[in-house]
C-alpha cells in the first residue's frame, strides 16, 4: 500500500468539471444510490455552471436592472456568497464571472484576455429572500463555494440510502464520516504546485475539507482566483486548506482565505469555525492555532 | 516593506534564534503533530515563556515588536504571541490576528513515502476543455 489503498477503488465519475470518487467502508454503493448521485451532480452542473448559458448563474447576463425571483437553492448559495462578500470586504463576489470571461476564462475557453478587464466594473447585486436585485447584466460564478455545497448534498444522498461510513471526494475537496471501526479517513494535502509532494496529512471524522491553489488553471498572466476590485489574480496567497464540520463550510473558508487580509481572519473564523492553513506567495505558511493535522515542516525555520 | 511582511520576517528570525539557542527543533505548535521530532532533543524540565524585543524599520519610522514564545517541556515551541511595544500591551486587532496564527515553512514529503492514505486533498484538476485551450494560447504567444 503506497499512496492510496488500491483495494478500495470506490465509485468514480466526472461531474461539474472534475473527477469524483466515493469510498465506502462496508457495503459498496447500491446501483440506486449511484444513479441518484449522478443525477444530482449532473443537475447541479446544469443549473449552476457558468459555462452553460441555460444555467441560473448565466440567466442574468443580458438582464436589465431590476428585481428577479431566483430558485431556493440559488438563493441559498447567493446568501452564503453575500456573507463571504461582507467578510472579505467585497473581494469574494460571485459577480466576478464577467471579469473571468473578459480575462478569457469563458465558455469557449478562449484563454485570451480582452482589453475589457481593465475597465471591468463589478455589477452590484443584493438578495432579499428569493428576490435578487441587480443594477444591470451580471454573470455569476459560484466557484469557491459551489463544489463544497454539492459534496455535502451527495453525502446527504448516501445517508438516504443507508450508508454511514463513506468519503466523498469531489475533485480534491471532501466530506468523510468515520470508518466502520470508528477510525478517521486519512487525507494527504497536496503541496501547492507540487503534485508529487504532500504538505501534510489530516484525519477526517464527520468533517469536510477543501483544498485550493492557484497553480492549476493558469493562462497568460491570469489564474482563476481573482480580486474583482483590483481586477487582478491573487498572488500573495498561493494555496489554502480548511477543515470544518462539512465540505461547504470548508470550501467557503478557503475562498475567504485567498481573498482576505490577515486582520479579516478573526471574523471569518467566527462565522465559519474551522482549522486552516494558508500558503503564501513568499513560501511561508500560516496555520490556525487549532490545527490538528500533521504538517511536514522545514527544520530550518519551524 | 509592508508591516505584515516585516513582522513575518521577524518571526522567522526569532524562531531561528530560539532553535539555535535551545538546540531543539520547533516541530509543532498548538497540537500540531510534529514530523520533525528528534530523538536527541533536550528534555527540558518545565514549560516556560521567554520574550524578546525586535526592531524593524518602516518607511516612516522604526517600530518595535515584542515576541513572547512559550516553550513546552519537550523544547517545542507551543505558542508565539506578539505585542506592539510602542503601543503597550493593548495589541492592535491586526497584531492579535497575526499572533493567532503560527508562521511555518513547510518542507513537504513525497506522496510515495506516505502509507495508509485514503485520498489526496488538492485543487481541482483542470478540465479537458481548459487543457485543450492551452496549446492555442501558447501558439498565440
Amino acid at each position: 500500500m503506497t499512496v492510496m489503498d488500491k483495494k478500495r477503488a470506490g465509485f468514480t465519475f466526472e461531474g461539474i468539471g472534475t473527477k469524483w470518487c466515493i469510498l465506502t467502508d462496508g457495503a459498496p454503493l447500491s446501483e440506486d444510490a449511484r444513479i441518484s448521485v449522478l443525477a444530482h451532480v449532473g443537475s447541479f452542473n446544469e443549473r449552476f455552471s457558468r459555462f452553460l448559458f441555460s444555467s441560473e448563474t448565466c440567466a442574468f447576463r443580458n438582464a436589465a436592472a431590476g428585481t428577479y425571483p431566483v430558485s431556493d437553492e440559488f438563493a441559498k448559495l447567493l446568501s452564503r456568497a453575500d456573507e463571504l462578500r461582507r467578510l472579505t470586504g467585497g473581494r469574494y463576489d460571485p459577480a466576478v464571472g464577467g471579469l473571468l470571461e473578459e480575462a478569457g476564462y469563458d465558455a469557449a475557453h478562449s484563454m485570451t484576455p480582452r482589453q475589457g478587464t481593465a475597465q471591468f466594473v463589478l455589477p452590484a447585486w443584493s438578495l432579499m429572500g428569493r428576490e435578487l436585485t441587480i443594477d444591470g447584466p451580471v454573470v455569476f460564478d459560484i466557484g469557491g463555494i459551489g463544489k463544497g455545497y454539492c459534496i455535502d448534498r451527495v453525502a446527504g444522498i448516501l445517508e438516504q440510502y443507508g450508508h454511514r461510513h463513506y468519503l466523498v471526494d469531489g475533485g480534491g475537496d471532501m466530506y468523510g464520516t468515520k470508518k466502520r471501526g470508528g477510525e478517521a479517513w486519512h487525507v494527504a494535502l497536496e503541496y501547492p504546485g507540487k503534485s508529487d509532494t504532500a504538505a501534510g496529512v489530516v484525519e477526517l471524522e464527520d468533517q469536510g475539507i477543501a483544498v485550493s491553489d492557484s497553480f492549476r488553471r493558469r493562462w497568460d498572466t491570469w489564474h482563476h482566483i481573482v480580486d474583482p476590485l483590483l481586477r487582478t489574480p491573487i498572488e500573495r496567497v498561493v494555496g489554502a486548506v480548511a477543515v470544518a464540520k462539512n465540505a461547504w463550510t470548508a470550501d467557503c473558508v478557503t475562498s475567504a482565505l485567498f481573498l482576505s487580509d490577515e486582520e479579516q481572519r478573526p471574523a471569518i473564523a467566527r462565522s465559519f469555525p474551522s482549522e486552516f492553513l494558508v500558503f503564501r506567495g513568499d513560501e511561508t505558511a500560516r496555520v490556525s492555532p487549532n490545527w490538528s493535522g500533521e504538517l511536514f515542516l522545514s527544520r530550518s525555520t519551524s | 516593506m509592508p508591516r505584515s511582511i516585516a513582522i513575518g520576517v521577524l518571526v522567522i528570525a526569532v524562531v531561528a534564534l530560539f532553535l539555535y539557542r535551545f538546540g531543539s527543533p520547533l516541530a509543532q505548535s498548538s497540537g500540531m503533530r510534529g514530523a520533525l521530532q528528534s530523538a536527541n532533543e533536550p528534555n527540558l524540565q518545565a514549560a516556560r515563556e521567554v520574550s524578546v524585543v525586535a526592531e524593524y524599520k518602516t518607511p516612516k519610522s522604526t517600530d518595535k515588536v515584542r515576541f513572547a514564545v512559550t516553550i513546552d517541556s519537550n523544547g517545542a515551541i507551543e505558542a508565539v504571541r506578539t505585542t506592539d511595544v510602542l503601543k503597550g500591551d493593548a495589541a492592535t486587532e491586526k497584531l492579535q490576528a497575526f499572533s493567532q496564527e503560527l508562521l511555518v515553512v513547510i518542507r513537504g514529503k513525497k506522496l510515495s513515502e506516505l502509507n495508509s492514505v485514503d485520498r489526496i486533498g488538492k485543487s481541482s484538476l483542470t478540465t479537458a476543455a481548459f487543457n485543450a485551450a492551452l496549446p492555442n494560447l501558447k501558439a498565440q504567444l
